[in-house]
Order: C-alpha cells, then sequence, then structure tokens
C-alpha cells in the first residue's frame, strides 16, 4: 500500500511539473512537441517499472487514481456543460495537447479534437497501464 | 531514452528543470513585463487572483441588441462580465459578416458563432480598425484559414498551432502591417483592443445592473 502511495505521489509530481513545462515550451514552437514525447516515454517508463515492481493489477488501480482527476473534471462537465471544467481538463491534459494540436483540420472541424481531450486520461493509461502490461505478458510467455 | 527508462530520479526531476529553463528563457526575453509593467496581463492577472478574481466573472446579460447593420466585417467584438481577472472584457471576436462571428472558444476551438452569443455578456464593446474595409476583409480571410485549429486558454503569440480568441484577431491585422497590442505583451487579453491607437470605439453598452 505504502508503494501505491510513494508511486502515486510520484505520478502526480511528474505530472505537476509537466503541464507547466509544456505549456512554457509552446512559447518556443516545436518544443513542446519534444516535451510532450518526452511526458510520454518518462509514463512509459514509470508504468513498465511500476508493471516489473507491483503487478499488472496495481498498477491499473494507480494508473486509474492517477488519472482520476481527468475523469472526474470530464464527468464534470457532462453533467453540468459549465466551461469552467473544459478549461481545468484542458490544463490537466496539457501533456498531449501538443499531439492534438497537429491534427489535420479535417478531424479539428469535425470535433474530433475537442473530444480528445476528454479523453486525454484514458490515452495516458494506454502508455502507462496497456502497452507495459502487454510487454510485461509478453515477456512472461 | 535509456536514460529515461533506467533512471527514477531523473524522470522526476527533469521537468522541474525543464520548466525552470524555460521561465527564464521566457523572463529573459520579456523582463519588461516582469518589472513594473502594470499594464501586462500577467500584472492584471495576478492582481485580480490576489482580490480572489480568477476567471471569467458572472453577471446578467446584455440588454443592447448589436444588429448586424452597424457592424461590418473585421469589427472586433468583445464581451465581459464582472469580476473577470484579466480586465474588463473577457472574450473577443472578429466579425466575418451575415452574422456570423469568428472565435476561439474554449469547447469547439477556432469557430464561426452567431453574433447573438455576445448578447449572452455583461459589458459589450465593438471596435472597428482605422483601415480601409479592402484590409479589414484581408484580415478576415487571414483569420479564417485558422478556423478548427486548437483553442488554448494560454496561448502564447509565438506560433501557428495554438489560438485563443484575442490571438486569432491580433494575428490577422499583424499580416495586415496592424499591431494592435500596444504595449508588446506576450500574451493578449480583450482589453488590450480597446487600448490600441489604431482602432475606434464604435459602442460601449453594460447591462443596466451594473452601471
Amino acid at each position: 500500500m505504502i508503494i501505491i502511495h510513494k508511486k502515486l505521489g510520484r505520478l502526480y509530481f511528474i505530472q505537476a511539473f509537466a503541464v507547466p513545462t509544456v505549456w512554457l515550451g509552446m512559447y518556443i514552437p516545436g518544443i513542446d512537441v519534444l516535451l510532450a514525447i518526452v511526458y510520454i516515454l518518462i509514463i512509459f517508463a514509470e508504468g513498465k517499472s511500476s508493471m516489473d515492481s507491483l503487478g499488472s493489477s496495481r498498477v491499473f488501480v494507480l494508473a486509474l487514481l492517477w488519472q482520476m482527476p481527468g475523469f472526474l473534471l470530464a464527468a464534470l462537465f457532462l453533467l453540468t456543460q459549465s466551461l469552467y471544467f473544459v478549461v481545468m481538463l484542458e490544463l490537466w491534459a496539457t501533456p498531449l495537447i501538443p499531439f492534438i494540436s497537429l491534427l489535420p483540420k479535417f478531424l479539428a472541424l469535425s470535433g474530433i479534437a475537442y473530444y480528445q481531450v476528454f479523453f486525454a486520461a484514458l490515452l495516458v493509461m494506454i502508455f502507462f497501464f496497456v502497452i507495459p502490461f502487454m510487454l510485461y505478458k509478453w515477456g512472461n510467455k | 531514452m535509456y536514460w529515461i527508462r533506467n533512471n527514477s530520479v531523473s524522470r522526476m526531476a527533469l521537468f522541474p528543470v525543464l520548466s525552470a529553463i524555460l521561465l527564464l528563457i521566457i523572463i529573459a526575453q520579456n523582463t519588461s513585463l516582469i518589472v513594473g509593467r502594470r499594464d501586462s496581463v500577467i500584472y492584471t492577472y495576478t492582481a485580480s487572483f490576489l482580490n480572489g478574481n480568477i476567471g471569467t466573472g458572472y453577471g446578467l446579460p446584455q440588454t443592447y441588441f448589436l444588429s448586424e447593420e452597424e457592424l461590418v466585417p473585421g469589427d472586433i467584438i468583445l464581451g465581459g462580465y464582472p469580476g473577470c481577472a484579466y480586465g474588463k472584457y473577457s472574450h473577443a471576436g472578429l466579425y466575418l459578416g451575415n452574422g456570423e462571428v469568428l472565435e476561439g472558444y474554449v469547447d469547439v476551438g477556432v469557430s464561426r458563432q452567431p453574433l447573438e452569443h455576445y448578447m449572452s455578456y455583461s459589458y459589450l464593446c465593438v471596435l472597428r480598425v482605422r483601415t480601409e474595409q479592402k484590409n479589414r476583409n484581408n484580415a478576415v480571410n487571414y483569420a479564417l484559414r485558422y478556423e478548427g485549429t486548437c483553442f488554448y486558454p494560454v496561448s502564447f503569440k509565438a506560433g501557428d498551432r495554438y489560438w485563443n480568441c484575442t490571438k486569432v484577431i491580433w494575428r490577422a491585422y499583424l499580416e495586415q502591417g496592424i499591431n494592435l497590442d500596444l504595449h508588446n505583451d506576450i500574451f493578449i487579453a480583450p482589453e488590450s483592443f480597446c487600448l490600441s491607437p489604431a482602432v475606434d470605439i464604435l459602442l460601449e453598452k453594460e447591462n443596466d445592473h451594473y452601471s
């Protein structure tokens, strides 16, 4: 339990600093995309090391707890339709926003880009849990 | 990749270090905005935040009906509520004609919205840029190229991938040789347009409750 708390603390620490870093990276166009890639690499590495030490079910719980703010904000927006929650969700998902900004306009115009923000928490879980889990299972065959 | 994968301390320290470096770069390039500039967006927001205002504010809708006949394409429409953290106005749009406004909005990005949208604001202002209508039309056409692009609330002026309501207007007119930001700030707030010597204020209205 203590290990999960420690891991969760690490993840929130990384997220808390990834948000302002990627935002500040937007000041120099292109740096934000590099930082978003670094973010993905870091969370993948965190997921991989957690998978090796905790096992898949605990890592899944860890992923849910870590991205709970994102899920909550998306749910609150759907319930209240208050745009403040979309702003907060967009700020929470800042490390992934560079990828959304690279989407072709025809996707953006269809509104798909915006739904990406709502699914950002799920996207993060893919890199933190799903891919390391697949590698873990593959390695244990 | 090896370094990120195998060094857990570095994974924790990387973003704090990078954010400090980027912050120093931005401060070094914009020292006048950080020190002593009470008209900068950063100062305005910080002062408002310390007074308990963090968002766009709340208020009653506008009682004045803004009609299409009063506007030409290229006019800038501002809307605001009492308690807005970054000035009197929280939102800006570029009038396209035919009752449509191009604006950067939080849930749908840079998009066309009906003019009536601005009636929901307590404060309303219409600005006309002092230039030929040909330049206003060119600004509109330039801004329309960014329809569908990504909205980010705290967009820096640099770059073409992140837009908010003011940046798309500012850039559209900058491409016509008109800089609407008198202070050359790193962000641009809606109220900055009112302060520009390049605009005429055609109309300023507020809900009678706030008069």
